[in-house]
């Protein structure tokens, strides 16, 4: 098909257009869209795992503290655990979780 | 660095989470996306719509290519999975596409009258005519770098190709010198 062909000029004048802001933005919002699913599923599983895991080892915790420790101690080292599990519970909130998966070809 | 950075330093950049780095990608190679889906499908709003699917699951995968520098045959590669794909739902997704665009001002520029002509004349062939004619023809592809898209073999994407060249003319009626 050489430049003068026909046919390459009737495909010429059916392009798409080669600056496209519009679908860009909509690509993006898609994009954004698909990423805010995948964060809310990671972190919904990493607070489930940690409220389960609280919620699991609170008993035991309370007991061992009780027998261990004296009243003001061991209600300090309790706010401590809470403290702790706060931070980690806003840091898994605030920041984007990076799972190294394996890779898998969906598409 | 100066000058226009390469696709495998752009997914590089996309990959390590950099939107601007992909919102490139997406800019650089929209064009020839959208106008080889455009072909396939031969319904705009339907392959525009396919595009940006194509991206958003290139964006999805994006680890798993391989080889950066092969990202336009791998975009296409996706692209003509969903173009597959919608292919066998064409009726449902034309039915939105339809209602949507019933909403839309009219202001769409009305297409000419050649380019209606090969739009139909496209959809005369089969799919896989019809991408093989829509790479080499018109995207200038190389036969095979088309069969590598189409995973077809390379003889019968020449067969495609000339094939559908031969009813193009015949059906335009253009001279074919």
């Amino acid at each position: 098909m050489t430049d003068q062909d026909p046919l390459k000029a009737l495909f010429k004048a059916d392009e798409a257009p080669a600056v496209d802001p519009s679908f860009r933005m909509a690509v993006m919002n898609r994009v954004a869209g698909r990423r805010l699913a995948l964060d809310l599923v990671v972190k919904g599983t990493v607070m489930a795992l940690l409220g389960t895991a609280f919620v699991l080892t609170a008993p035991l915790v309370s007991a061992n503290l009780v027998g261990m420790m004296s009243m003001p101690q061991n209600v300090y080292v309790a706010l401590g655990g809470v403290a702790a599990l706060t931070w980690v519970g806003r840091y898994v909130a605030m920041h984007r979780i990076r799972l190294s998966l394996p890779r898998l070809n969906l598409f | 660095m100066s000058g226009t950075p390469t696709d495998a330093a752009l997914v590089a950049a996309a990959r390590s989470g950099s939107d601007r780095a992909f919102a490139r990608l997406v800019d650089r190679h929209q064009q020839a996306v959208r106008s080889f889906l455009r072909r396939v499908c031969g319904h705009e709003a339907d392959a525009d719509d396919l595009a940006q699917e194509t991206f958003l699951a290139a964006w999805t995968s994006l680890r798993t290519l391989k080889t950066a520098a092969h990202l336009k045959t791998w975009l296409f590669s996706i692209a003509w999975r969903k173009a597959k794909g919608m292919a066998r739902s064409a009726s449902r997704s034309r039915k939105r596409d339809t209602a949507w665009s019933e909403l839309q001002d009219n202001t769409a520029e009305p297409q000419p009258e050649m380019n209606i002509a090969l739009s139909q004349a496209m959809g005369q062939l089969n799919g896989d005519q019809r991408a093989a004619v829509a790479l080499c023809l018109a995207g200038g592809w190389s036969h095979g770098d088309a069969a590598g898209v189409l995973d077809l073999p390379l003889g019968t994407v020449k067969s495609h190709v000339s094939r559908g060249r031969a009813r193009l003319v015949e059906i335009l009626g253009v001279d074919d010198d």
